[in-house]
């Protein structure tokens, strides 16, 4: 172990990765491929009232433009499209399956040709019209709708209680905006057409058996018909964790063809995926004079979609950081009309602690000590509900 | 991307022949905007006409004292050339502030003056903007206008000129030296761009056939007195929210010339004559540079998210004037504002 140690080593698959070598989703040729370019919605809320395709058709090397009126058959229970990382409640967004719309940014359309370039030409001229339903996308304008979801952490004791009896208290509010994950690679699929119903689907994931099922379950596939391989990733950080729409796209266009497809998101329409959510933090610590915590209340209220409930853990950090007797944590979820919010990097921690500990900073300048020493002395050696070290 | 046609101009009449024969062609020259815009189905010409090719590429010294620039020649060249940097630094630095390397290196003088706003409207093909779609609306007005105009605004259009290189060119009272099928012309500088009024698709005063084939700098280049001073989100590739070049000349102690422009902060960059008069006879100190700010900042307008930028003006002006008045310019390399 020890020669390891201050010695450089490469990574495995450096070489590949420098020199080109190593293939990305978005990088498996094989002859015939057509290539997909996906239509947005330009709308928040609503519903499609109609697709008009025929000048996008016209355009030379257009093969076909999928609607959600012209597609194969797609599975019609919530059951079929939830995936393994999927939130335990809600209803999983399904890619072009009806005329609903979502969010903004939502694919209506896939145009299909022989060449990218054309696909994403024709795409231009794909017109829709929706008739469109008041939306709500800002956090704020919603927070006195969130509603409470059920966490691990209990409270103890009573902080409102201990709150009131403070010698000294601070109270803040912190808001995270929204965090879109942008890895260098974007979403992209090449699903290979292999006879007899049976497909190759090379997938920007990090989980291919998540993929794999997913995909059996959307198209009603057996198994051994369906074999998903991801052998690098252009960057994860919890954004390749769910299946994506791009995966089911280029599917349902190796279907509909019955040949091989591939369909990479650009830059912007990486923003229609899931993304950290954007989160408000209320913190309240009340203290004795002498830097002793008496009580922690925390409570965030975090984005989540129409459709699902997803949620991490932002407010039970304090438990294991510091020694308080009182306490109490509140999550809430508000429901805004965009995609469902998903994993990134430390869900849940990096914006609880983030908040919280601000309010460590901040009740350091009330009580006008050294902020590393308030912690030195609050510091808890044991996760205070579950009594573990 | 539509599909266009791509032509080679032979020279400055060849370029102004088929400008006038295709109603939608544009020039292209470093492309740096343009090709942007075509992606984003923003501007869709018919025929592109390749500029770059023409012999502009000159940094030429005038009879009268001053430098002629040749329209063609890249932006990273004119910041670097001995000329500029000796007598025309405020031109150089606030140059070096834009962009990146990479883009300074294809981006041309003349295609600088003429690049569109980044108003986020104005890109996002899906909303309303009367500066892409004349009579379709401002969606900037009720939106997210953080980046957005304060000084010179209209009902019709709240845009920023997004260019550093032009508020340097303003305050240095440069002329554009222009061709078209009448003959060639030369525009002073504050009459190049206009203020939006209710025709903001039209950016400049250049007539639909014109080229532009320099720009003139005049004898004085304020190289002593002078500082660039770029307000931005991150300290690199990034456009300015509120940018101000200052520039003044002494007589001992006294101001005796004085020159501001803004830019982030209007539909061109803004100089204010009222505020730079009310410098000259003052002692440079914090009061007159104040003075003038507040004058320069009399008739600002803020919307619901940008109205930060009318105290960052304030404080930038009085800032880039002290690093002026101490011969002190702020540095694009090292970017500690001091």
């Amino acid at each position: 172990m020890t020669a390891y140690i201050g010695t450089a080593t490469s990574r495995v698959e450096g070489r590949a990765k420098v020199t080109g070598e190593a293939k990305y989703a978005g990088e498996f040729n094989v002859s015939g491929l057509a290539h997909g370019h996906v239509v947005e919605s330009t709308v928040a809320k609503g519903r499609i009232t109609r697709i008009d395709t025929s000048a996008a058709l016209r355009v030379g090397g257009v093969i076909d433009v999928l609607t959600h009126q012209h597609r194969p058959q797609m599975a019609d229970t919530d059951e079929s499209y939830k995936d393994d990382a999927a939130p335990e409640t809600g209803s999983p967004y399904r890619p072009l399956y009806d005329e609903r719309i979502m969010f903004s940014g939502q694919p209506v359309a896939l145009v299909l040709a022989e060449d990218w370039e054309t696909a994403r030409f024709a795409a231009s001229l794909v017109r829709v019209e929706y008739q469109s339903a008041p939306h709500v996308t800002d956090l704020h304008a919603q927070r006195e709708k969130a509603f409470v979801v059920e966490k691990p952490e209990k409270p103890r004791g009573s902080a409102e209680k201990a709150l009131a009896a403070a010698e000294v208290r601070h109270e803040a509010e912190y808001f995270i905006p929204t965090e879109h994950h942008n890895p260098m690679e974007l979403f992209a699929s090449t699903v290979t057409w292999d006879g007899g119903g049976k497909l190759t689907v090379y997938d920007k994931t990090q989980g291919v058996q998540n993929v794999q099922r997913y995909l059996c379950g959307v198209f009603n596939m057996r198994p051994e018909d369906v074999r998903v391989m991801s052998p690098f990733m252009g960057g994860g950080f919890g954004s390749g964790l769910r299946p994506q729409y791009q995966v089911v796209l280029a599917a349902l266009a190796a279907r509909a063809l019955q040949r091989a497809a591939r369909v990479v998101l650009t830059r912007a329409q990486m923003y229609t995926l899931g993304y950290r959510p954007a989160t408000i933090e209320r913190l309240a610590i009340g203290a004795k004079a002498n830097g002793t915590l008496n009580a922690i209340a925390h409570e965030a209220i975090a984005v989540t979609s129409q459709f699902e409930e997803f949620s991490r853990n932002d407010t039970g950090w304090a438990d294991l950081l510091y020694k308080s007797p009182n306490t109490r944590f509140v999550h809430k979820l508000a429901r805004l009309d965009v995609p469902t919010s998903s994993d990134m990097r430390a869900p849940g921690a990096a914006t609880g602690v983030y908040a919280l500990e601000c309010a460590m900073d901040e009740l350091a300048v009330a009580l006008k000590v050294d902020p590393v020493q308030l912690r030195l002395q609050c510091y808890s050696d044991r996760d205070q509900t579950a009594d573990l070290p | 991307m539509i599909n266009f046609q791509y032509a080679r101009a032979s020279d400055v009449t060849d370029a102004i022949r088929q400008i006038a024969a295709d109603p939608s062609a544009k020039f292209i020259a470093g492309g740096t905007n343009l090709i942007d815009l075509m992606k984003d189905d923003v501007e869709h010409p018919s025929r592109l006409i390749d500029i770059s090719r023409l012999p502009l590429k000159t940094i030429e010294e005038t009879s009268g004292g001053g430098v002629l620039i040749g329209a063609l020649v890249p932006n990273s060249d004119l910041a670097y050339h001995p000329l500029i940097e000796q007598r025309y630094p405020l031109l150089a630095s606030a140059i070096l502030s834009g962009a990146s390397q990479q883009l300074r290196n294809m981006a041309s003088t003349g295609g600088n003056l003429l690049q569109r706003t980044r108003c986020f409207y104005f890109y996002d093909t899906v909303t309303p903007c009367n500066k892409r779609q004349p009579g379709s609306g401002c969606s900037a007005i009720n939106g997210v206008n953080r980046i957005n105009a304060i000084l010179g605004t209209s009902e019709a259009c709240i845009a920023t000129h997004p260019s550093d290189m032009c508020v340097a060119l303003a305050a240095l009272e440069a002329k554009v030296h222009v061709t078209g099928p009448a003959g060639s012309r030369g525009i002073a500088f504050s009459d190049f761009h206009r203020l939006p009024g209710d025709t903001p698709e039209r950016d400049t005063n250049l007539d639909a056939h014109e080229i532009i084939t320099g720009v003139e700098l005049p004898a004085n280049g304020f190289s002593t007195n002078y500082s660039y001073l770029k307000i931005r989100d991150r300290l690199s590739y990034a456009f300015a929210l509120v940018s101000v070049a200052a520039a003044l000349e002494f007589d001992g102690d006294t101001i005796k010339d004085a020159r501001l422009a803004l830019g982030g902060v209007a539909h061109k960059p803004w100089r204010d004559k009222a505020a730079e008069a009310a410098l000259i006879g003052q002692r440079a100190d914090q009061t007159a540079f104040s003075d003038a700010a507040s004058l320069l900042l009399r008739e600002a307008r803020g919307y619901a998210h940008n109205a930060f930028k009318i105290g960052l003006a304030h404080r930038a002006i009085v800032r880039t004037l002290g690093q002026a008045a101490r011969a002190t310019p702020q540095s694009q390399s090292i970017k500690k504002i001091r």
